[in-house]
């Protein structure tokens, strides 16, 4: 049933980038951060460009711009000189320092490097290290993908921030992980009406999905506060939106000052929306509304008038673990046969998940954990699917196996708007059965 | 003479005005200042702009996976990549072994592959591997070429180096492997520094077509390696873009002595100039046929857009060897260029726009974001032009924005040229700027009063000698201008109160929503209405008669 990735050495076509873009990614739901990569340029231009295509939407990330010598010799000097002219180029708040795989090779030791700074700081610039926080997070590359590079972030960032009171805030804390603005918003809503007071962990919702204002504005001014993330010490529990991507930072949170931690499943679908309301219900205490209930059965009701065209249908999916286990079970909800299912991030954990839900629905997937486009395709040929749900990097493929393809995860380049759409909630899963039955209906 | 721009102090050379005397143009090729948000990519990045293109031949990026799945993508396009996709281990142990079977497997995935091109990265740049040894290797064991690119993304200060070590490797191991001995063929070129964004290519393949000239090899917009390997039979190199060609043209001409002329086939005179060139250098005498007829169908075609972009400013940031032909495109399309500037310019590049844009124009160098978002708010420009990761920025200040090189349609020759204008205007005419404008315009208000001793409303319309100019909000009136129709001399075949009168003052007030006045007559406050002025008969205090003003419009 699981496949591995086989004897192959070589890797064609990958879809899972690196650490620093995870890292960014969660930097950039800070109020008034700058992730400043530590490295050469190329690594930080290819962050922007990629979240630039994702969101489009500004996306400011610095680096320190290694040049031959700083390879040579260590980068000490670029990023001491990299923090004072981000300093006073914006003013951040919050300059998450995210290291390279060159970094990280030349052995440059930025946590002291940066507590120098630091130091320095305090009499010069105007700027006291109680202003801006500057935090290290070791994003080495060679070691994992954009996934992880987000859950180091989300633990070196509460490591570092932490205030543990006296009293609990009576929160929740939801680290949301890589997903878009638009399902943010939908956990908010399902938050809203169940009347619980929550803090979104680097919020990405309001900082990557802007107006256009026409205001010289440097930085945006949403996102989740350092003061909040300070708190989040002191909230009721804590849900990891996604096990892979977050996790750590919840773990963290148990571990350190006994805050329960749920990690994940991903609520796309009924059951993993129910089991998303129960363990907010668990940990806060809140009943589930009827206003939700009522979300929940126009969904149910959409499933039922939509089966005839979803029944039996095969879907490949592949993309970040979480999302696509997530799905996986929405796919079986909705009476369609797994065919493929690949996280471009290797995982243990997604494995068991995929086919703990494939038993359960008496399906026999191919399971690919950490795969690249190039085992997609082969796998894809030889079990051949209806449709395709992926991120833009899927769309080739499955132009070249003629099946219709339903954008999904990260990075939806080719399309417009899909950072606005949710596919979590009953609302978010709704929005998502009506792309997958329209497509299949419109390739018919 | 300086930039009304805030500048870190390092920066300041890298921005000036343009004056003629070619002298003072901005330091450039120097490193990027660390903690800016510059625009620049790495040399890695630089050589995949030049290579990626190349059909049939395995790209193997050696380095983490990272920098595979961001090379993967050229120009919006994806290619077929493969990685060595190196883990912790490798970088600790060792990863020789690994990069050879890499390319073994690789070269048997893909089959009918020519050759493998290996991209050196950061951490490989480093750990002092030595990877010629084992291209070599492997280059005989599989018996076809194992070609290393040493482009670490710290080389040189930005894409440019990778663009320079790219073209090496073309020369050295790729351009005239053909048989030595075949002579030239009559009527062919190369093109150099062109990479088919959207169609260009076929644009300059028709035009050059119609002067009978085929096109043997694209560097590397359309570069086989059997293109390649034949591209020293040509009798002309042309030289599309300076950055990426030139050096390429000058080492072809040293080594099998084709002469090469530097063009642009951007705008109508560039257009032009290059065919004249080309046509003179084969004896053609269809050029100037091709010429006139091609050039009216494009005037006539660029004719509608014109009104719209008449004297409409803008920015230009892209590729250096571009910004020049550009705005010269521009400023035939009837725009004022303000700025010119480029991620990675040389001297020549910046010399070459500077002679091409008026003095006065900003020339900046590897402007970085914040530079660039204090360009657009300081001399909000009607249009900027550069890469994706300038666009959504522009848009947020609602500069409208278009991407180079482009993304809709081909730029290049007669009929780019058409598109560009449509392009532009379309963009520029988007109803969504105006509409963001008015929210704010729309809760203020200017009101004229006709008023001569500025306290009461005193003045007839007509006969008015100055209007006040108030700007009202829910919550403040604020005298903007006092505005005086021109004196009875100017207007002196006719009474002031006459009906040039009227429509004098009517167009003085062209900007105000309504003018209070003592009287106005009949015909006044038609002409008034059409133009969507409203006239209000008041007398009384100012103050007054403005609150009741704010209250019924
Ligand atoms: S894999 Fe490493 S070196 Fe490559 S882009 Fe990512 S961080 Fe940079
Ligand atoms: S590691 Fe080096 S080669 Fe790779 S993307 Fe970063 S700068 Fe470019």
């Amino acid at each position: 049933m699981a496949a591995a990735t086989g004897a192959r050495v070589v890797t064609i076509d990958p879809c899972h980038t690196c650490q620093p873009l995870g890292a960014a990614y969660l930097l950039l739901g800070i109020r008034g951060a700058v992730p400043l990569v530590h490295g050469s340029q190329g690594c930080c231009s290819y962050v922007r460009y990629l979240l630039n295509r994702h969101f489009r939407e500004p996306v400011k990330v610095a680096a320190t711009s290694f040049h031959e010598d700083a390879a040579v010799f260590g980068g000490r000097r670029n990023l001491v000189e990299g923090i004072k002219n981000l300093l006073l180029c914006y003013s951040p708040r919050f300059i998450g320092v995210v290291s390279t795989c060159l970094s990280e090779t030349i052995g440059d030791n930025i946590d002291s490097i940066i507590r120098e700074v630091q130091k320095e700081l305090n009499g010069k610039i105007n700027v006291s290290s109680k202003q801006v926080k500057i935090v290290p997070i070791h994003t080495p590359s060679y070691a994992g993908s954009h996934i992880k590079g987000y859950d180091n972030a989300s633990r070196a960032v509460l490591e570092y921030l932490v205030q543990p009171g006296k009293d609990s805030n009576g929160k929740l804390n939801v680290i949301p992980g890589i997903i878009n603005p638009g399902d943010i918003e939908e956990i908010k809503h399902i938050l809203v009406e169940m009347d619980v007071p929550f803090l979104v962990l680097y919020d990405i919702s309001r900082t990557l999905d802007t107006p256009l204002e026409i205001s010289m504005s440097r930085l945006p001014k949403e996102g989740t506060s350092v003061k909040e993330l300070a708190d989040a010490a002191n909230s009721l529990g804590t849900i990891a939106l996604c096990r892979h991507a977050g996790g750590a930072g919840a773990r963290y949170l148990q571990k350190k000052f006994n805050i329960p931690a749920l990690l994940g499943p991903l609520p796309v679908g009924i059951a993993n929306t129910d089991r998303f309301l129960d363990s907010v219900k668990k940990l806060i205490g809140k009943e589930i509304p009827s206003s939700l209930e009522w979300e929940r059965g126009i969904l149910l009701d959409a499933m039922a008038d939509s089966c005839q065209y979803t029944m039996m249908k095969r879907a490949a999916l592949v993309g970040d673990p979480d999302i696509v286990a997530g799905t996986t079970r929405f796919i079986c909800e909705l009476g369609m046969e797994p065919a493929v299912v690949m996280s471009s991030t290797a995982s243990d954990e997604f494995v068991r998940e995929v086919e703990v839900i494939a038993r359960e629905y008496d399906y026999n997937p191919v399971v690919i954990s950490g795969g690249d486009l190039y085992d997609f395709e082969s796998a894809l040929k030889e079990r051949r699917a209806d449709i395709i749900l992926s991120p833009s990097h899927g769309v080739e493929i499955a132009r070249k196996v003629k099946v219709p393809v339903v954008r999904l995860g990260f990075p939806v380049y080719d399309r417009v708007g899909y950072h606005r759409r949710a596919i979590v909630g009953y609302r978010g899963s709704l929005s998502l059965l009506d792309l997958i039955v329209n497509s299949l209906l419109e390739f018919s | 003479m300086s930039a009304s721009l805030e500048l870190l102090p390092n920066r300041r050379g890298h921005v000036v005005l343009n004056k003629k005397d070619a002298a003072e143009k901005p330091e450039c090729g120097r490193s990027t200042l660390p903690g800016v948000i510059s625009q620049r990519a790495c040399a890695f990045y630089g050589a995949r702009w030049m290579l990626a293109a190349i059909p049939d031949v395995v790209h193997l990026v050696h380095g983490p996976v990272g920098c595979a799945y961001y090379g993967r993508t050229v120009r919006r396009t994806n290619y077929r990549i493969f990685s060595s996709n190196l883990a912790e281990r490798d970088i600790v142990f060792g990863a020789g072994d690994k990069l050879y079977n890499s390319i073994r497997e690789a070269v048997r995935q893909f089959s009918g592959t020519r050759a493998v091109i290996v991209y050196a990265t950061c951490v490989v740049g480093i750990t002092g591997e030595d990877l010629s040894a084992i291209c070599n290797r492997a280059s005989t064991d599989l018996g076809l070429p194992v070609v290393p690119v040493n482009c670490p993304g710290f080389c040189g200060t930005s894409q440019a180096a990778g663009h320079d070590i790219a073209v090496n490797v073309l020369l050295e191991h790729f351009i005239g492997k053909g048989d030595k001995k075949e002579p030239p063929l009559d009527n062919t070129v190369n093109i150099l520094g062109e990479f088919d964004v959207q169609g260009d290519l076929g644009e300059i393949e028709a035009l050059l077509g119609q002067l009978g000239i085929n096109i043997i090899c694209t560097f590397s917009g359309r570069a086989s390696t059997t293109a390649m390997a034949n591209s020293h039979r040509a009798k002309l190199n042309i030289v599309h873009c300076r950055r990426t060609g030139q050096a390429l043209a000058e080492a072809m001409h040293d080594r099998f002595h084709i002469p090469f002329l530097k063009v642009s086939f951007f705008g109508l005179e560039e257009t032009t100039a290059a065919l004249r060139a080309v046509g003179e250098f084969f004896g053609s005498d269809k050029t100037e046929k091709v010429i006139a007829q091609d050039v009216k169908k494009a005037r006539r075609e660029i004719e509608p857009f014109l009104p719209g972009l008449a004297g409409r400013r803008v920015a230009l940031f892209f590729g250096a060897s571009r910004m020049g032909s550009m705005a010269k495109a521009f400023q035939e399309l009837g725009m004022e260029v303000i700025m010119a500037g480029s991620q990675f310019g040389c001297r020549q590049d910046y010399r070459e726009a500077g002679d091409k844009v008026k003095e006065g124009v900003l020339l900046m160098d590897d402007a970085h974001d914040r530079e660039l978002e204090e360009l657009l708010t300081k001399y909000r420009p009607d249009l900027l032009v550069g890469g994706t990761k300038e666009k959504y920025m522009a848009h947020k200040l609602g500069v409208p924005f278009l991407v180079f090189p482009q993304e809709m349609s081909p730029f290049a020759g007669f009929n780019g040229f058409v598109n560009l204008a449509r392009e532009v205007s379309g963009i520029m005419g988007a109803p969504v700027w105006r509409l963001a404008q008015s929210r704010r315009e729309v809760s203020k208000l200017k009101v004229a009063v006709a008023s001569g001793n500025g306290l009461t409303i005193d003045q007839h319309f007509g006969r008015a000698e100055q209007f006040m100019i108030f700007e009202l909000t829910p919550n403040s009136v604020s005298l903007l201008e006092i505005r005086r129709p021109a004196g009875k001399e100017s207007v002196s075949y006719q009474d002031s109160g006459g009906r040039d009168g009227v429509r004098q003052r009517i167009d003085l007030l062209a900007d105000c929503r309504a003018v209070l006045c003592t009287r106005a007559g009949e015909c006044a406050r038609k002409q008034a209405g059409n133009t969507g002025l409203t006239v209000l008969e008041k007398e009384g205090p100012l103050s007054e008669a403005l609150k009741w003003c704010s209250s019924v419009l």
